[in-house]
């Protein structure tokens, strides 16, 4: 699995990275919208995009994005620090801060899987 | 003034007499002042003022009735009398017309005006010495018949005072109305920026929140991963203070869960999503989740529930009510015991009840339990840390849904929780 973690949180893309990269996955982060998208096509499985960057709106962060990966098999799924929110339309799944890092690998597994 | 002109003052009031008094002594006047109708007639009897100044409703003897006395006889006819009214019924001035009044001066009184109505009285008494009329003047109010035997002049005189009483009381209360419209004004200003003040703080606390969850997600993680033995095992020591460390954060997190529950609720933005719930089916769930929880502290949770109607609720919230009453009731508890979770149909209603055999809560703070921040003196037996939100938060999302919160507990013997959702007619026959 290859997943890019985009936040601008880095201790917390830092987490990420650790427990994912225990299982041999590939994680790359990027700090910001900026980064995150000239990343994104560099063939990932799986982007974990946080709703609240400091250079872009959410709505304008997905939609980039989104077009960016037409024609990809690369899904996205959000973080977010709000409880309560639901998932936008286009990603496949929404992560709610703080997540379990245990369980975190498992449950990105089931968003691949999502329809 | 070569002869000190002399005013008796009748009035029951003593407050009122010594203003009068006050006001027409420190204008020259020599002043009498007399508790009610009968002593001023006495007063009378003795000496003849210039000029007499009634109060109305007084005990023994009122206004009119002095008045009436005074103008009947012929040594006093000729005295002017004065009568104190508040203006709030008509038929004042028909009575103190049939009396033989003088003259008006409204209550609350304005000192001047008062002053230039005795003197202009005290310099022209012949008007007052005018026969009565040949042929009573009668007069139609309120669907009644009156006769007015008082003189034209008199009449007009005691007109035309009533009139300007009315009119300057018509000026204080038009004043009274704009410095209230002011204020009303101020006061809206002043909500206004109170409102936004509030919803600045709610924002902030908002956005703390959210910016908490970062570290909170890292501080949680790395913790757990280490416990878990993912950096390599860790000696019991440092498992220790790492355990210590993910406590602090979870409860750190609860706070920051709660804060932001309740200052979404108190900004009035508590957001049901009420959907048509089956409160057994919610009630067994979560007595599941909680059992494994209470296990730990070898703590049963048993549960004896009716199948009820079911009911208009936000399920994520009524389980999050359910969920805290179940978590303090294991957090009060001693290992063996046994916490009951009864769900029924009584009254007209559904109650669901948490009860335990724990510590109690002293009767002293139970009434405060449902505000914010009132932590209990009870200690959680395995030493949990409260927040001091979770019960004000229960309490209001149970009144978001029209349902209502008690407790009943006893130091020593445990408490009982009692939630009654209110249940629809219609749905209470189904139920029967």
């Amino acid at each position: 699995m290859r997943i890019l973690a985009i936040d601008d949180a880095e201790e917390l893309t830092l987490l990420i990275q650790v427990v994912l990269e225990d299982r041999g996955w590939v994680v790359h982060t990027a700090a910001d919208a900026a980064e995150g998208l000239l990343l994104a096509r560099q063939g990932y499985d799986l982007i974990l995009l946080d709703k609240n960057l400091p250079d872009m709106s959410e709505e304008e962060a997905l939609k980039r994005l989104t077009g960016l990966l037409e024609g990809t098999s690369a899904r996205i799924v959000h973080m977010t620090g709000t409880k309560g929110s639901k998932p936008a339309l286009g990603t496949f799944g929404l992560l709610e801060k703080p997540f379990d890092p245990s369980t975190l690998g498992e449950r990105l597994l089931k968003f691949m899987e999502s329809q | 003034m070569t002869e000190q002109t002399s005013v008796l003052i009748a009035e029951d009031g003593a407050v009122q007499a010594a203003l009068l008094r006050k006001l027409l002594e420190s204008a020259g006047y020599k002043v009498q002042v007399a508790r009610n109708g009968l002593e001023a007639l006495a007063l009378l009897d003795q000496s003849l003022p210039d000029v007499v100044i009634s109060d109305i409703d007084m005990p023994e003897m009122d206004g009119y009735q002095l008045c009436r006395a005074i103008k009947s006889e012929p040594r006093s006819q000729h005295i002017p009398v004065i009568l104190l009214t508040n203006l709030s019924d008509p038929h004042n001035v028909i009575q103190g017309l049939q009396a033989g009044a003088d003259n008006y001066v409204t209550k609350p009184f304005d000192g001047p005006k008062l002053l230039a109505r005795v003197e202009s009285l005290r310099l022209s008494p012949s008007l007052y010495k005018e026969p009565k009329q040949a042929n009573p003047l009668e007069v139609h109010l309120a669907g009644r018949k009156f006769s007015i035997e008082a003189g034209r002049e008199q009449i007009l005189n005691l007109l035309l005072s009533t009139f300007e009483g009315a009119v300057w009381q018509n000026q204080q209360l038009r004043k009274a109305n704009d410095e209230l419209q002011l204020m009303h004004r101020e006061m809206e200003d002043k909500n206004r920026a109170l409102a936004a003040a509030i919803e600045l703080q709610n924002r902030f606390l908002g956005m703390a929140a959210h910016d908490m969850r970062n570290p909170l997600t890292v501080t949680l993680g790395y913790s757990k991963i280490l416990l878990e033995g993912m950096g390599g095992q860790l000696a019991p020591p440092q498992q220790k203070f790492v355990a210590s460390i993910h406590r602090s954060a979870e409860n750190l997190l609860r706070l920051v869960n709660e804060l932001l529950d309740l200052s979404e609720i108190e900004s009035g933005n508590l957001q049901l999503h009420m959907a048509q719930t089956d409160l057994h089916q919610l009630v067994t769930q979560v007595v599941e989740l909680n059992s494994f929880l209470a296990e730990n502290k070898l703590i049963k949770i048993t549960s004896d529930l009716q199948s009820v109607p079911s009911l208009l609720l936000d399920a994520g919230k009524v389980e999050q009510v359910l969920n805290n009453l179940l978590t303090n009731a294991v957090k009060f508890s001693h290992p063996n015991t046994t916490v009951r979770v009864v769900l029924k149909v009584e009254n007209e209603g559904i109650t669901l009840s948490v009860i335990d055999q724990g510590l109690g809560i002293p009767k002293a703070e139970q009434a405060a339990l449902f505000d914010p921040f009132q932590k209990t003196s009870v200690r959680g037996t395995a030493g949990e840390k409260s927040t001091g939100l979770g019960l004000a938060i229960v309490k209001r999302i149970l009144e978001g849904h029209g349902a209502t919160i008690d407790v009943d507990s006893e130091p020593g013997r445990g408490s009982e929780f009692r939630i009654r959702f209110p249940l629809r007619q219609d749905s209470l026959k189904e139920a029967r």
